[in-house]
C-alpha cells in the first residue's frame, strides 16, 4: 500500500505501531504485513479490474487527527425516528455528539481484542480489510440477548474531518443477535475532506434472529470509501442489508454472506447514483451452506456524467444445500453518453435441487416511456427524472425505517437532473 | 415403472465410449519434443514459404514467455499437467509421397475408419451432397467435390494446399482474427499447426453445399493442432460443419485448435460443431483436453456470423467461440449445448464485442451436468463507446442431474454506450421428476423420457443446426442417455 517496506518510515505504519502497543499486537502486525504484501492493486488484479486506485495509491495518506463534530455538521445527517445516536469522528468516538446509548451497545475501544474481530469473514485478500484491522481504534459492539428486541434503530454516524491533509480511518461495527433477537442498525458515512475510509461491519445472527442494516454513503467528492459487510447466519434468521451511495469519489463494498443454518434468509441490496467521475463498485458473495435458504441480491445504479459502476456477485451453493432459492439482479440506467456499467453476476452451484436465477440489464431511459409522458404534456427533463426515480424506487422502497427513505429520497432528487420539477406527491414513499 | 431416481443414477453411469477404436496405420511421426528445429521440420516437410516459418517461429518465441493459464478451478478433477515436450508435433499417414488422387486410391483402412465414424465419404457425398475435407490426423487425405465447388469459385481445401496454391489469401488473412500471440494455446497452435481447412467464398457466391470436416486424433501422444480459416467475401454465404470423434486412450491428449472466420459486407458464415472427443472413463482416466480458440470477425456492414455447438466429449473443454462485431448492423450468434458426465468439465461460452452501430448479438447456452460433471458458462458482452443502439440478449440455462455435479455461470457485461440494450438471464433447474413420472404414466420408459426432456431443453440450440447435424446431435445425446440407462 504505502510504497515503503515495513521497516521504513510510513505515517500509517507508525500509527499502527503505536496502536499495537495498546492492543492486538500480533493481529495488527500480521494484517499490516498482509496489507503491504498485497500492495495497491492495479486494474490487472481481478478484484479491482474496474476500480482505478491509481490516484489513491499516489496519495500520502496520514493517520487521522483527533477532532470532534459540530452540531451544524450533524444536523443534515440526522435521521428522525432513530433512538441511539453514536457519533464517530475520524474513527474515534465523540461522546459529546452522541446520545441515548442503550445498554446492549458497547464501545469497542475498551474491549478491543483478537477474539472479537474478524470472526465472520477475514477478507484475507482484500488490502483494505487488512488495513482496517491493522488500524482499528474504535467501533460499536451491539449484542442483543436471546428473545430481546432493540426498541428503536441505532444510528451510527462517522465523520471524516481534517485540515486539508488526506487522512485514513476505519471503524468496526459488530452486531451479534441471540435467538429470536431483533435489531435495526443504520450507518451514515460523511465528511468532505480528502479521506480513505474503511468501514467494516460484522454480523452474527443466531437462530431466527432478525437484523436490518443500512449503510448510507454521503461523502464529499474526495473520499475513497472501501467498505465491507460480512454476515453469518443461523437457522431461520434474516439479514436485510442495503448500501446506499449518494456521495464519495470511489465507493467500493465487499459483502460476504454465509447462510450456515437451514432456512436462513439474506437480502443484500444496493442503490447508487453517480456524479462526475464517481465509481461505485460492489463485490458480493452469498454462500448457501445449508438447505432451504433464500437469498436476494439486487443492485441498481443511476449513472449520469462520467460515472461508472461495477457489480461482481457470486452465489455459491454448497453440496447438499437443497431447496436453495437465490435471485441476483443487477440493473443500470445510463443517463449520459460517457457513463459506463460493468456487471458480473455469477453462479457456482454444486447441488441439483435448487432454484437460482440471475438477471442483468443495462440501458438508457426507455424511449417508449418517455414518449408516453411527453404525449401527456410532461416536459422531457421532468419525464426523464420521473422515469429515473421510478427505476430507483424499487430498491428505495425496501430500505428500512421510513425517515431514512425520506432522507435518501431528498438526497437522490437533489442530484437527479430535472427532478426539481417533480411533484412531491409523485415521489412520496 | 422404473424409479426415476434409480434411473438417474444409472444414467450417471455412462457405459463404454461407443466411438472408441483405433485404426492400425503406419504413421510417419517425428519424435516427441518441441523446439525451433521441430518447427522448422514441420514447416520444411510442408514446403512452406519463408514468411510462414518466420510467423511460426515468432509465435513460438512468444509462447515460451507465456505461462499456462491456471485460472480455472477443477473440483473433483485430478488435473494432469501437460508435458509439452512429450507431445509429438507431427504425424502424417505414411503414404505422404504418393497422395491418393481419388477415393479409390485412398487407403482402405482409412475408409474403414470413416465407415466406423459414420461418414462413408461417397455415400454421404451422394446422399447429402456434402463435400468432406476429412482430416485424418494431420494431413488431408481425401478431398471431394472440388470440381463442383471450383465451378462456383469456392476454394475449399486443406490448409497446406492453400499455403501452396493461394499463398496470397493465406498471408492476408492468417492471424487477422486470432493473432499468433493471442493466448497460450493459440500461440502453441500458431507455432506447430500441421493442417486444417481453408475456405474462401468469393463475392456474391452462395456456397452450393454445406462444407464439412471431420477431425480425428489417431496417433498415440499426438496433439492435434488444427487451424481453420474461413473467409466469406462480400455478399457470400457458407455453412460449415465440424465434427470430432477420437479413439479411446488412457492418456490425456491436448487438442489446441484455432478457428478464424472473417465475414465481409453482407456475408454470412454459419459454423456448426459437434464435439465428441474421448471424455475419459468413469473414473476420469484419460480423455482429451480440448483448449480451442475460435473467433469470428464481422468485418463488413450487415455481416453475420453464427456459432452453433454441441459439446458432449473431452475431459476438459475450454472453448469460447467469439464474434467481433465491427461492421455496422452486423450480427453475432452463439448457440451451445454442453453435456458433461462422469468427471468431465466443460467451460464454454462466448465473447460478443460490439463495435459497429446497431450491432446485435444473441447468446443461448444450455448446460447439462450429470455424474460428477461440471458445466460452466463463461462469457463476455462488451459494448464499446461507438456501438450506438447495440443489442444483446443472453440466456443461459443449466440442468443438473444428480447431486454430485455442478453448474456455474460467470458472465461479464461491460456497457460503455447508453443506447445499448443488454439483457442477461440465467436459470438453473434439476431434471423434473414429475415430468419423468408424467411420461412413465403414459407408457414412455424413463430413458426415453430423460432423452425427450433433454432434447426439449436443448431445442432452441438444436434447431439452429443444419439438418444432418441436428439428427446426429440428437442421436448423440440420445445414445449417451440410452447407454447409461442400459
Amino acid at each position: 500500500m504505502c510504497s515503503k517496506t515495513l521497516d521504513q518510515a510510513c505515517p500509517l505504519c507508525d500509527a499502527i505501531e503505536v496502536l499495537a502497543e495498546r492492543s492486538m499486537r500480533e493481529r495488527r502486525m500480521e494484517a499490516c504485513e498482509r496489507w503491504h504484501n498485497i500492495g495497491w492493486p492495479s486494474r490487472r488484479s481481478e478484484a479491482f479490474r474496474y476500480c482505478n486506485l491509481k490516484p489513491a495509491a499516489e496519495t500520502a495518506w496520514q493517520p487521522a487527527p483527533n477532532a470532534s463534530a459540530e452540531a451544524s455538521e450533524l444536523e443534515p445527517l440526522s435521521i428522525p425516528g432513530t433512538g441511539a445516536r453514536l457519533v464517530f469522528v475520524n474513527g474515534r468516538f465523540d461522546a459529546d455528539a452522541s446520545a441515548a446509548i442503550p445498554s446492549e451497545v458497547q464501545l469497542l475501544s475498551s474491549i478491543l481484542n483478537e477474539t472479537e474481530l474478524d470472526r465472520v469473514a477475514k477478507f484475507d485478500d482484500d488490502p483494505f480489510a487488512q488495513l482496517s484491522t491493522a488500524m482499528v481504534e474504535d467501533g460499536v459492539l451491539i449484542e442483543i440477548p436471546d428473545g430481546q428486541e432493540l426498541a428503536e434503530p441505532i444510528h451510527i454516524v462517522h465523520l471524516s474531518k481534517a485540515n486539508g491533509e488526506p487522512i485514513a480511518s476505519t471503524l468496526r461495527v459488530i452486531i451479534r443477535l441471540g435467538r429470536d433477537a431483533k435489531a435495526c442498525v443504520l450507518e451514515t458515512w460523511a465528511g468532505d475532506c480528502p479521506a480513505l475510509v474503511m468501514p467494516m461491519t460484522e454480523v452474527e445472527l443466531d437462530e431466527n434472529a432478525h437484523c436490518d442494516h443500512a449503510r448510507l454513503v454521503e461523502h464529499g467528492d474526495g473520499v475513497w470509501h472501501m467498505g465491507g459487510v460480512a454476515s453469518r447466519q443461523g437457522a431461520g434468521s434474516t439479514f436485510e442489508s442495503v448500501v446506499l451511495t449518494v456521495g464519495g469519489h470511489t465507493v467500493r463494498t465487499i459483502a460476504h454472506s454465509s447462510l450456515d443454518g437451514e432456512g436462513a434468509h439474506a437480502a443484500v441490496r444496493g442503490f447508487g447514483i453517480g456524479d462526475e467521475h464517481r465509481h461505485i463498485d460492489s463485490r458480493l458473495r452469498v454462500d448457501h451452506m445449508s438447505p432451504n435458504c433464500t437469498s436476494r441480491e439486487i443492485f441498481k445504479h443511476l449513472l449520469p456524467d462520467h460515472s461508472t459502476s461495477a457489480f461482481t456477485a457470486r452465489i455459491y451453493v454448497n453440496e447438499g444445500a437443497h431447496g436453495t432459492d437465490a435471485v441476483q439482479t443487477s440493473r443500470n440506467l445510463l443517463l449520459s453518453d460517457t457513463a459506463k456499467a460493468w456487471s458480473r453476476p455469477e453462479l457456482e452451484i454444486y447441488a441439483d435441487d435448487v432454484k437460482c436465477t440471475h438477471g442483468a440489464t443495462t440501458g438508457e431511459i426507455d424511449p417508449g416511456g418517455l414518449f408516453y409522458l411527453r404525449a401527456r404534456g410532461v416536459p422531457e427533463a421532468t419525464a426523464r427524472a420521473l422515469l429515473a426515480w421510478a427505476f430507483a424506487a424499487e430498491v428505495i422502497n425496501e430500505v428500512p425505517v421510513e425517515s431514512l427513505r425520506t432522507h435518501l429520497a431528498s438526497r437522490i432528487l437533489a442530484q437527479l437532473p430535472g427532478a426539481e420539477a417533480l411533484d412531491e406527491g409523485v415521489v412520496s414513499l | 415403472m422404473t424409479d426415476p431416481n434409480t434411473m438417474l443414477d444409472q444414467w450417471a453411469e455412462r457405459s463404454d465410449y461407443k466411438w472408441g477404436f483405433m485404426t492400425d496405420i503406419e504413421s510417419d511421426t517425428i519424435p516427441p519434443g518441441l523446439n525451433e528445429d521441430v518447427i522448422r521440420m514441420i514447416s520444411g516437410r510442408k514446403q512452406e514459404p519463408e514468411w510462414l516459418l518466420e510467423w511460426r517461429l515468432g509465435a513460438y518465441a512468444k509462447w515460451k514467455e507465456m505461462t499456462e493459464p491456471s485460472w480455472a478451478h477443477w473440483p473433483d478433477h485430478d488435473w494432469r499437467p501437460i508435458d509439452y515436450q512429450a507431445i509429438s508435433y507431427f504425424s502424417a499417414p505414411k503414404s505422404d509421397a504418393d497422395r491418393p488422387k481419388s477415393l479409390d486410391e485412398v487407403d482402405p483402412k482409412l475408409l474403414e475408419t470413416y465407415e466406423k465414424l459414420g461418414i462413408p465419404l461417397e455415400e454421404r457425398a451422394a446422399l447429402a451432397g456434402v463435400a468432406v475435407d476429412a482430416v485424418f490426423d494431420s494431413v488431408s487425405v481425401a478431398t471431394t467435390f472440388r470440381d463442383k465447388l471450383a465451378e462456383a469459385g469456392v476454394i475449399f481445401c486443406s490448409f497446406s494446399e492453400a499455403v501452396q496454391e493461394h499463398p496470397e489469401l493465406v498471408q492476408k488473412y492468417l492471424g487477422k482474427v486470432v493473432p499468433r500471440t493471442d493466448n497460450f494455446f493459440a500461440a502453441l497452435n500458431a507455432a506447430v499447426f500441421t493442417d486444417g481447412s481453408f475456405v474462401y467464398i468469393p463475392k456474391g457466391v452462395r456456397c452450393p453445399m454445406e462444407l464439412s470436416t471431420y477431425f480425428r486424433i489417431n496417433q498415440m501422444n499426438t496433439g492435434q493442432f488444427e487451424r481453420t480459416l474461413i473467409v466469406a467475401d462480400e455478399g457470400s454465404y457458407v455453412s460449415y460443419l465440424e465434427g470430432c470423434t477420437a479413439p479411446q486412450r488412457d492418456e490425456n491428449q491436448l487438442h489446441a485448435a484455432v478457428v478464424e472466420l472473417i465475414a465481409m459486407e453482407d456475408a454470412e458464415i454459419k459454423y456448426s460443431t459437434i464435439q465428441n472427443w474421448y471424455p475419459g472413463d468413469e473414473n476420469g482416466v484419460g480423455g482429451i483436453y480440448n483448449f480451442v480458440t475460435k473467433r469470428g470477425l464481422c468485418e463488413g456492414d450487415r455481416s453475420h456470423i453464427s456459432w452453433t455447438q454441441v459439446e458432449t466429449g473431452s475431459a476438459i473443454t475450454w472453448k469460447y467461440p467469439s464474434c467481433i462485431l465491427k461492421g455496422d448492423d452486423s450480427i453475432g450468434e452463439f448457440y451451445s449445448v454442453a453435456l458433461t458426465n462422469n468427471l468431465q468439465q466443460a467451460d464454454t461460452g462466448t465473447k460478443m464485442v460490439h463495435r459497429g452501430r446497431r450491432t446485435k448479438s444473441n447468446v443461448v447456452s444450455k448446460g447439462i451436468s450429470a455424474g460428477k460433471g461440471h458445466n460452466t458458462y463463461r462469457g463476455l458482452v462488451k459494448i464499446l463507446p461507438g456501438a450506438e443502439d447495440a443489442r444483446n440478449y443472453t440466456q443461459c440455462d443449466s440442468m443438473l442431474m444428480g447431486s454430485d455435479c455442478g453448474a456455474h455461470t460467470f458472465p461479464v457485461i461491460e456497457v460503455e454506450n447508453p443506447t445499448a440494450q443488454v439483457e442477461h438471464e440465467a436459470s438453473t433447474t434439476k431434471i423434473g421428476e414429475d415430468q419423468i413420472f408424467y411420461c412413465n404414466q403414459r407408457g414412455i420408459s424413463s430413458e426415453d423420457a430423460v432423452s425427450m426432456i433433454v432434447n426439449g431443453f436443448c431445442r432452441e440450440v438444436l434447431a439452429e443446426l443444419p439438418m444432418e447435424f441436428a439428427v446426429e446431435a440428437k442421436a448423440l445425446l440420445a445414445v449417451s442417455l440410452e447407454d447409461s440407462v442400459g
